[in-house]
């Protein structure tokens, strides 16, 4: 009777510790993340490139309603120049103001994406992969949003100088300075 | 023979609940004009945690589960961009101030992009629940995160003094003497 009232208990203390085993350790990511400053310097953007992306995840299952995740992103892709690598100045020839600027190729800055639709079978569904894996959504989504960027970069980058073109001229306009644009490259 | 039946049907299921399939696709849809002045850029990770007390958990009976313990967590990573909106307009109503290079009185930048490059979830806190900080009305929470956490961090008094910098040194273009050139 002794023994069998040492081994519940013993059963008790082994099942809470077991059970704080396979609580969710957050201790060494709650220490290892912190926001930072990146050092990339300022930029100025013109061109806004519009994608959206689709993905879908689907689980078969033998009793319960096979598991599907969609989700529809919509990505805004910035594109512009470094300042310190732009020269923009205000000079005079003769009588006349001039704004002088010389731009180099223009560059894709910064992303802004959103989720626009979230569809599912069951909300406690994790994606996976072919072995069963779980699926980094963020991280899929990003990769497929660098291969279809590539395609479109050359034309996203014309586009953006006729953009920086409008832009500027609006601004010599505003000032009655006479603009003289150039791209290096 | 039932216990052979039962393994073979648990074998069965595990080889087929185990694989799924992902297919996604993307396009451009649009293109559009913008004026936007990125003056700083930032990496901020989101952690949001789902508390709960644990089934088995012998504190239940001693404080009535008021001691709470990690049961899943979100985790967001992010690259941010921080700037001002609309620099031709900025341009005009503040050349003034930034030609007496007044740049303190300049206004705050904002979060111009949010962009979650990878997050992950375990426990109770699900997929679905993780990516709808990003859903919608809900994006409105991530940026609040942010921005919040940029500020905890000290870090955005750092972004705000650079940018205010920045736009002033941007606006002073059109108000500097002009430079006279030959030829």
């Amino acid at each position: 009777m002794k023994y069998k009232i040492i081994g519940i208990f013993l059963l008790i203390f082994l099942a809470t510790t077991c059970s704080c085993s396979k609580d969710v350790d957050v201790k060494t990511l709650e220490g290892s993340i912190k926001s930072k400053v990146k050092k990339d310097g300022p930029h100025l953007a013109h061109l806004e490139a519009i994608y959206h992306i689709l993905f879908v995840n689907e689980h078969k299952n033998l009793i319960a309603s096979d598991d599907y995740y969609i989700r529809r992103d919509r990505a805004s892709v910035y594109y512009g120049y470094e300042i310190e690598k732009a020269a923009i100045q205000v000079a005079q020839k003769n009588s006349i103001k001039i704004l002088q600027v010389v731009l180099p190729v223009p560059k894709k800055i910064s992303i802004d994406k959103r989720v626009l639709y979230q569809g599912y079978t069951h909300s406690k569904y994790n994606p996976v992969d072919e072995d069963g894996n779980e699926i980094d959504v963020d991280r899929e989504i990003t990769k497929k949003l660098v291969d279809v960027r590539n395609k479109y970069d050359k034309k996203s980058i014309e586009l953006t100088k006729q953009i920086s073109r409008q832009y500027f001229e609006s601004i010599a306009k505003l000032y009655n300075l006479k603009l003289n644009l150039k791209f290096n490259g | 023979m039932v216990a052979f039946v039962a393994a073979l049907c648990s074998l069965i299921y595990l080889y087929i609940s185990k694989g799924g399939k992902t297919k996604i696709y993307a396009e451009l849809t649009e293109y559009q004009p913008i004026d936007k002045l990125f003056t700083s850029f930032a990496y901020v990770p989101l952690l949001d945690l789902k508390k709960g007390t644990l089934k088995r958990q012998l504190t239940v009976f001693v404080d009535g589960g008021k001691s709470k313990v990690v049961k899943g967590y979100c985790a967001r990573y992010y690259d941010v961009g921080v700037g001002y909106n609309n620099t031709t307009e900025l341009i005009k109503k503040y050349q003034n101030i930034a030609c007496q290079e007044k740049d303190d009185q300049l206004p705050e930048p904002e979060i111009l992009s949010l962009n979650a490059t990878s997050s992950s979830c375990s426990g109770d806190y699900s997929r679905i629940e993780c990516d709808s900080w990003d859903k919608g009305d809900r994006k409105r929470a991530s940026k609040d995160y942010v921005l919040t956490k940029l500020k905890h961090d000290k870090q955005w008094d750092i972004i705000t003094g650079n940018s205010k910098k920045i736009l002033g040194s941007f606006i002073r273009i059109y108000c500097t003497e002009e430079k006279n050139i030959s030829g």
